[in-house]
Order: C-alpha cells, then structure tokens, then sequence
C-alpha cells in the first residue's frame, strides 16, 4: 500500500514530566489514509506522543505539523479544540451523565445535525440498539465501539486511539479489531494506534513505529520491522528471538549456534526467530531438549547445547517432543546487528 | 461572629460534598470535549456543571439542615434580639410551655423535611 500525503509530522519534539524526559527527539510521520501504529513498552512515552499530538499538553520543544503548517512550536499553539482530531481515550472517557445518542452527537455541529450525520454514524457502527443506554449500563466492548463512534462522528482528519483494546477480554478484542480496521478503512480515516502489544500493532497497523525510550527507533511497514529490525531493541519489541553474541571476521561471525554470514565486521548480536530454527530428532543430535510448551497453532521448545546454553525453537504441532529427547537443528535465517557498546 | 462559627463548623461538610463531586469528572472527560471542538466554557458548561451539580446541591441541603437544628452553638454566640427556631423550642420546652415549642417544632421539621428529601432521593437513585 502506498501513501504519498504527510498528515502529520513531529520533528524533534521533546516533553518532560516533573524533571523525567518522557520524549525525547521524538519524530513521528503519520501518511493520510494509513493506520500508524506506536508500539512501546509501558513507560516508553506512548500515550505522552498521543496527547502532544491532539493538544493536551504542550512539548517543551520541537515541532508539529499537519498537512504542512505548523500546528505547534515555540511560537505557534493550536489549541486542541480547533484540531479536529479525535481521541479514544483508554477508559473511553464516555460522559456518565449523557446517553449514547448523545455522546455521540456531543461533537456535532447543528449542520451536521441536521444533514443527518448523528444516524450515519450510529448505522455505521451498529449501535441502534443502544442509543439510549447510558454508559455504565454497556459492556466494555459497547462502550469501546461508542467511544470510536464519538470520536468518529465530527469526521476528524485523525483518529488516535490509546491501547484501544487491552481492558477487554483476548476473543472480544479480536473481533473488535478487525471491526475497527475495517471501519477505519472504509471511512480511510487517518488513525494512530498506540499499543504494546505486538500482534496487534503488526496486525493492525499498515505503518509500524517503534517506540524506546522517548524515541522513535525504526518506522516501517510491519513486515520489515519483523524481518529488518534495525537494533536488538526492536527485535526484541516484536517476537522473542534468540540473541546470541557474535564476533564477525571478514564477514563471518561464529556463534553457539553456528557460523553465519554478516554484513557487520566486529561485535555483533545475532538475532535468530525461533520460527527459524528447525528440529529434527536425532538420537545422534548435539542439542538436548529441555521443556516444550504447546499452544495448538504451534509449540515452542527451548533447548541447549553442550555448555548448557538455552534457546527457543517454535514449530508446527505435529511432532512431540520430549525433555531429554536429543535433536539436530538447522536454521534458515538470522539478522545481525552490530553491538552497542 | 454567629455567622463565623457557623462557617469554621459547616464549612468541611460543604467542601466536602463539593470534592466528592469534583471527583467524578475524571480529567479525560475535559480532554474528550475539548479535542470535540468545545472551548473552555462549553466545556464547563456542558460537562463539569452538570456532573457536579447533584453534589454541590446535596451539599447544600446537608448543611441547611445541620444550621436549621444547631442549637448550643446558636445559644452562646447569637446576638440579642435573635431568635432561631431550635432555640425557640429549647426555650419554651425548659418554661415548660410545650404547646409553644410543639408549633416551632412543628415548622422546623416542615422546613427540614424538603432537605431531607432531596438527601434521601439522591441515594436511592446511587
């Protein structure tokens, strides 16, 4: 998918609470019509980028643009109520006191009443049936969709939703994201995602950006984020690869687990997935299975070698393997990165 | 210097309710309405007013019922000349002149029956 209009732009934007630097050079690009997803660890300044971003607090400095006029700098401030941006707030935020039709309309203007918008929206997100609940008598998966709808509703240039699914249950969620996905694409609204689950940013987000630390580390489509991370950081931010130490001469480096072929000269990490380490039984084998986990799709099964060294191998369900049982391995692709010293 | 004691002894249980209030409006309901395009006053107006406004009221009735029957505050401090009603009915009752007190009872408990009301209503609905 290609996206070729910047909507939002952040250019060494920086924030910090109470003397902790929560951001820190902080540059995020947001394509029109793209889910961008910020995927951090909790503490990583996640949810601090989303409320620069809608206007609710200032940076201390940098700058914000969308569509290519600044919106926030050192001298420039516009405040979050002429941003037209909506926000699905973690607790959703919903006003106890309204009900939902009336949540939903709260961002209207009277034209957009009277053009008929407060329906399309309530049918766009199949909500009829709620509409005058209040929110303390919806589930969390209704009071979720009611929040989209809201923030949906004054036809925003962006969406951000903050950690839109972790209060609800594993099931609900997957059904709720797909809904939303699909929402979000058909109406091609603009949405940031910041979550820190990592199936969900891969699944969900056409354009994933790695949070650390304050910083953007790498910022990509979710396959080359998988394939190529950049550092051992954010390897490690998507799956859980092995990392094995390395020293790469002439372009070969010698690990527990091999011999590989490096770009890098010098310390190294060498990143393995463990979809890419295969096993076969061998009674002959150099690695001694350890402990096997099984969770039907698939099953990892951490294994050493000689020196007692452990590693993660995932594979397909169909063979069983024990503690003790001894195994060959083959491995069909690892990434390395030089160190950090 | 009535009026001052009265407000150092119902001042907390004014305040108090109003906090409690204050308490439901989470500081993302201001952030939802503002990033909805509503300024500052719209905002105050549409949310924070209307959330608050059952405990600010219920505080009020609180404390119009507790200085409806405050007697021995009333009793060391009032000025000459004034009257309120508890003292009206710890007066005549000490004289002996019950039918007197009976009639100012009677008003006081019709007076402190609408507060009462409201305090009651408000926590059944809860």
């Amino acid at each position: 998918m290609a996206f070729d209009n910047l909507l939002i732009r952040t250019r060494s934007v920086s924030k910090s609470y109470d003397e902790e630097q929560v951001l820190s050079d902080f540059n995020l690009d947001v394509w029109k019509g793209s889910i961008t997803g910020i995927l951090g660890s909790s503490g990583s300044g996640k949810t601090t980028a989303l409320r620069l971003i809608a206007g609710f607090d200032r940076p201390d400095a940098g700058i914000i643009e969308m569509k290519n006029e600044v919106i926030v700098s050192d001298e420039v401030w516009l405040p979050p109520e002429k941003r037209n941006i909506g926000m699905v707030f973690q607790d959703y935020a919903l006003f106890p006191h309204l009900s939902v039709e009336k949540n939903i309309a709260f961002g209207l203007g009277k034209n957009d009443l009277e053009q008929g918008r407060l329906k399309e929206v309530i049918d766009m997100c199949n909500l009829s049936g709620l509409i005058n609940k209040f929110p303390q008598e919806l589930s969390g998966g209704q009071q979720q969709r009611v929040a989209l709808a809201r923030a949906l509703a004054p036809n925003p240039e962006v969406v951000l939703l903050d950690e839109p699914f972790t209060s609800l249950d594993a099931q609900m969620a997957r059904v709720l994201r797909d809904e939303v996905v699909e929402l979000l694409k058909n109406t091609e609204t603009t949405a940031i995602i910041v979550t820190h689950d990592q199936e969900e940013a891969l699944s969900v987000c056409d354009v994933v950006s790695v949070l650390e630390k304050g910083k953007i580390i790498q910022s990509s489509t979710p396959q080359e984020i998988y394939l190529n991370p950049v550092s051992k950081t954010v390897a490690n931010s998507v799956g859980d690869p092995n990392i094995l130490k390395g020293f790469s001469i002439d372009g070969r480096v010698e690990t527990s687990l091999g011999t590989f072929v490096s770009a890098y000269e010098g310390a190294l990490d060498v990143s393995i997935r463990p979809e890419c380490i295969e096993l076969n039984l061998d009674s002959e084998g150099s690695y001694i299975v350890k402990e096997c986990t099984f969770y039907g799709h698939d099953q990892v099964i951490s294994f050493q070698n000689s020196k007692g060294e452990v590693f993660r191998a995932r594979s397909l369900p169909n063979t069983i393997y024990e503690a003790g049982d001894k195994v060959n391995i083959e491995i069909s692709e690892v990434t390395t990165f030089p160190s950090k010293v | 210097m009535l009026i001052i004691s009265y407000l150092i002894v119902f001042l907390p249980q004014a305040v108090g309710g109003g906090q409690a209030a204050m308490e439901q409006v989470k500081s993302s309901y201001i952030d939802a309405s503002l990033g909805m395009g509503m300024n500052k006053f719209m905002t105050f107006t549409k949310i924070t007013l209307p959330l608050i406004y059952k405990g600010l009221v219920a505080g009020g009735a609180l404390v119009f019922l507790s200085t409806m029957k405050e007697l021995p505050q009333t009793l060391l401090l009032r000025p000459t000349g004034l009257n309120t009603m508890a003292v009206d009915v710890w007066s005549y009752a000490s004289e002996g002149l019950f039918t007197n007190a009976a009639f100012s009872a009677f008003i006081l408990l019709a007076i402190s029956a609408f507060p009462t009301y409201i305090l009651s209503t408000r926590n059944l609905t809860r």
